[in-house]
């Protein structure tokens, strides 16, 4: 009886992770898909991912296998996805500025290069929230208090460094005034910090806080972005304000170097069907979802951009940071 | 809002067919993957998560609170009978489950387990129901300084709780203190006793270690008895059930534990584990019959309802503020966010069906948990009857298949092996190896907040004293651990006086 209930068990475990391939299509895929995701759930890459993977999975007639490597800012899980065959079965969720910029910033087990840029879904802005009963009712509020006490104003980030830690570097280059800037682990837990008021404010993105925003727990105050969002229309940007930056977070899919170029335009064509249909631009509409499809070229060139733009920015900021800890 | 009437209006929800229907689905997945050792709820929900796409969220949100209850009634079982801890919050049911089932007790164990799970369960869901908007509110009040001291004090308590030497107890928590560093640390991204191996990045995870100091030493134990002939009592099926004295030992422990687990559960992090162990130091002091330690009920009873308790708790941020304070809770909103569904303070009047509907279904999912699990008992507990030859390989087997599940990592297997080594060691020596698992278990968390904390007060460590929650638990733990010193102290200095 008890064998009998144990072999059952490890019977279901095993179905459970070779998931059901009885995919007729000879094409790709023909089984289910690894899905690496950098970091713990509840996070940036968990909302890209579920915001895409139930049309995608019908779509591709498959089903994902979300597998969850959060630490060292998505480090384990790209260095998995470096490793693993190139046939495809096998994406990792790429988030800026930790793609490129890890393997600048510390010796990491792969190279920018091992992955290959399949598709980008979002390119989510800064924005920095307040509580809602905050004192600080404007950015200029915030920047007051900055200035009257200088360092003493506390500003959660995601991760140091993440973009959000870089933009709080770059707000205090254009405006000369120093905060109190403090790390934890993912945005999740800085906009909860700002919600409860263990914190001053929260440098963080406009997709993961827009729930919270709409709910009535956070105020948010401007945006790094070149114009304001159709979902945020009364909230300034930073160049209106006259701090002359923007920043955000690009989320979208990657594979192992050497992926099939056809598995690749597959996969890419399907994430932009997904993207132009109707159903997915309600649901984004609804959740403050900054959705922005770029290709397997177009997202290439952008993640190579990006080394011009942090590496100077960690030169100058991170070195020293690292150095006087 | 009436609670009443919400609460009315919920049940009409959840007891729509296909609604019990994936209260049922989620009850049973639960309970086989807590029994299980090896994948959590957490990565069950995640890989489940597809399945409710084609669903109302009311029916998503159903299945995942079956599945997360379910997991914490079967966390027991594994601990109980087989000496494995399959989760960190039932590492505390081992100390006192495991010998009971040496003594032939296991069938009681696991009943009074799953009673009182069902107990607690009530219990949090009422406090759910009725509180959630006050409670979450004063949750938010604990900041990074309070889960630091909530966390050190729980580790306080901790060493007061096995039996033995302080120093003895010490030592393993600076022990699995020092192995919770093992990674990359989370504030400047150092790697930390690494060496060179990228999958140690991510720190050494509590499955293998459990497994290793607790499973598989146990194996090696066992094997080395048998040539003593030292066998595990063999009762009949008869004596499985509680006997009278035993249910009146265990119902106040049930209902302390409860309003501990939901209480501590508040408290975002590890609240669970840290209930376990609150409530086991509660009982213990409590205790009248001296059998701590050596299977205890009530030791049992209290730490299984306060980590169902806490399940209850969990939601109650989530579902009234909108905030996931855990990975599992993350998931659940999952559910919300790919239906366009907003989690937020105002969920409660904008989708009562949903809010009320989750509730109710909570009530439902407890009730055929327990009707589940009870018949469930004698089977599992006839499990010891198996002659060991058979179930140590058995056990063996689980273990390697349940840690290599987790992260298919053959590292993780390794490191389970070393550990079983490393539990046999300290075991022949008698230590006590709970505090060891808890204090890795709990202190990532501990380092983090400290940090936190210290980085939000610019360094000064009068953080902790200044803010009045933190400053409360800190001089709670100071009493828990002074208290029967100075009180013996001050007893003997009056005994003196003529």
């Amino acid at each position: 009886m008890r064998k009998k209930t144990l072999l059952v068990a490890v019977a279901l475990l095993t179905a459970l992770f070779a998931g059901n391939a009885f995919c007729a299509e000879a094409d790709y895929p023909q089984k289910p898909i690894n899905t690496m995701i950098g970091f713990s759930p509840g996070g940036g890459s968990d909302v890209m991912f579920s915001m895409v993977r139930p049309q995608l999975e019908k779509l591709l007639k498959t089903t994902f296998v979300p597998i969850y490597k959060p630490g060292s800012g998505s480090d384990i899980a790209a260095t998995e996805t470096a490793m693993a065959k190139a046939d495809g079965y096998t994406v990792f969720i790429s988030c800026t500025p930790f793609i490129p910029i890890n393997p600048y910033v510390r010796q990491t087990a792969y190279k920018v290069s091992d992955l290959m840029y399949v598709a980008n879904v979002v390119t989510d802005p800064g924005l920095i929230v307040v509580k809602a009963d905050s004192p600080y009712k404007t950015m200029a509020d915030l920047m007051k208090a900055a200035k009257e006490k200088p360092g003493a104003v506390t500003v959660a980030v995601s991760a140091a460094p993440g973009d959000d830690w870089f933009a709080m570097h770059l707000l205090e280059a254009s405006s000369n005034l120093d905060f109190n800037v403090v790390p934890f682990s993912g945005d999740g837990p800085s906009w909860q910090a700002a919600v409860a008021g263990h914190v001053d404010a929260s440098s963080n993105n406009l997709g993961v806080v827009y729930p919270q925003v709409k709910a009535g727990g956070l105020r948010p105050l401007a945006i790094m972005a070149e114009k304001r969002s159709p979902y945020l229309p009364d909230v300034p940007t930073f160049k209106e304000l006259g701090y002359n930056f923007t920043s955000f977070s690009a989320r979208g899919f990657a594979m192992p170097k050497g992926t099939p170029k056809a598995v690749v335009d597959k996969f890419a064509a399907a994430v932009k069907q997904v993207m132009d249909s109707e159903e997915f631009k309600a649901n984004a509409n609804k959740t403050a979802f900054p959705a922005d499809y770029m290709g397997p070229e177009q997202y290439t060139a952008m993640i190579k951009s990006l080394d011009a733009i942090y590496q100077p920015l960690w030169d100058k900021y991170g070195k020293a940071a690292a150095g006087a800890k | 809002m009436d609670v009443f009437g919400g609460l009315l209006g919920g049940f009409s929800v959840a007891l729509t067919p296909i609604n019990l229907l994936f209260g049922f689905l989620g009850a049973v997945i639960g309970t086989v993957i807590g029994i299980l050792p090896g994948l959590g709820p957490l990565g069950t929900m995640a890989l489940l998560l597809s399945l409710t796409y084609g669903f109302d969220p009311t029916a998503g949100m159903i299945l995942f609170a079956g599945i997360y209850f379910g997991a914490m009634y079967g966390g027991s079982t594994t601990s109980i009978l087989l000496n494995i801890p399959g989760e960190a919050a039932s590492v505390v049911t081992v100390m006192e489950g495991y010998q009971m089932a040496r003594r032939g007790r296991a069938g009681a164990a696991l009943a009074v387990a799953a009673i009182g799970s069902f107990v607690a369960g009530t219990i949090s869901l009422v406090g759910l129901s009725f509180l959630a908007p006050t409670l979450a509110r004063a949750a938010l009040k604990f900041g990074p300084a309070e889960y630091f001291t909530v966390a050190f004090v729980g580790l306080l308590i901790m060493t007061r709780l096995t039996g033995g030497r302080l120093t003895r107890s010490l030592m393993l928590i600076a022990l699995g203190l020092a192995l919770g560093t093992v990674g990359m640390e989370t504030v400047a991204g150092y790697m930390r006793y690494t060496f060179g191996q990228p999958l140690l990045a991510q720190g050494i995870d509590f499955l293998p270690v459990a497994m290793g100091l607790f499973g598989i030493s146990e194996v090696l134990i066992t094997a080395e008895e048998q040539h003593q002939s030292v066998q595990m009592q063999k009762v009949g099926f008869r004596e499985l059930w509680p006997t009278f004295e035993e249910w009146k030992r265990s119902m106040w422990p049930m209902i302390r534990g409860s309003f501990i687990g939901f209480f501590v559960g508040l408290v975002p992090g590890p609240s669970p584990v840290i209930s376990t162990m609150v409530s086991y130091g509660v009982e213990k002091k409590l205790d009248k019959h001296g059998e701590f330690g050596k299977g205890a009920i009530e030791g049992v009873a209290g730490p299984e309802a306060a980590n169902n308790a806490s399940v209850g708790a969990a939601y109650v941020p989530l579902m009234a503020l909108g905030i996931p304070f855990t990975p599992a809770m993350a998931v659940v909103m999952a559910v919300l966010l790919i239906h366009g569904i907003n989690p937020g303070p105002l969920l409660m009047s904008q989708r009562p069906d949903l809010f009320w509907g989750v509730i109710a279904s909570m009530y439902i999912g407890n009730f055929m948990l327990l009707v589940f699990n009870l018949p469930l008992v004698g089977v599992f507990a006839s499990i010891i009857r198996t002659p060991l030859f058979v179930l140590m390989p058995t056990v063996m087997l689980l273990c390697l298949v349940g840690v290599y599940s987790v992260n298919n990592s053959m590292l993780d297997i390794w490191l389970m092996i070393g550990f079983g080594l490393l539990g046999y060691f300290l075991r022949r020596l008698r230590y006590d190896l709970a505090p060891l698992i808890l204090a890795m278990v709990l202190g990532p968390m501990m380092e983090r907040s400290f940090r936190e904390a210290m980085m939000i007060s610019r360094g000064d460590l009068m953080v902790f004293l200044t803010r009045p929650i933190s400053a409360t638990i800190l001089a709670v733990g100071v009493l828990a651990m002074l208290g029967p010193f100075l009180f013996d102290r001050v007893g003997r200095a009056f005994a003196r006086k003529p």
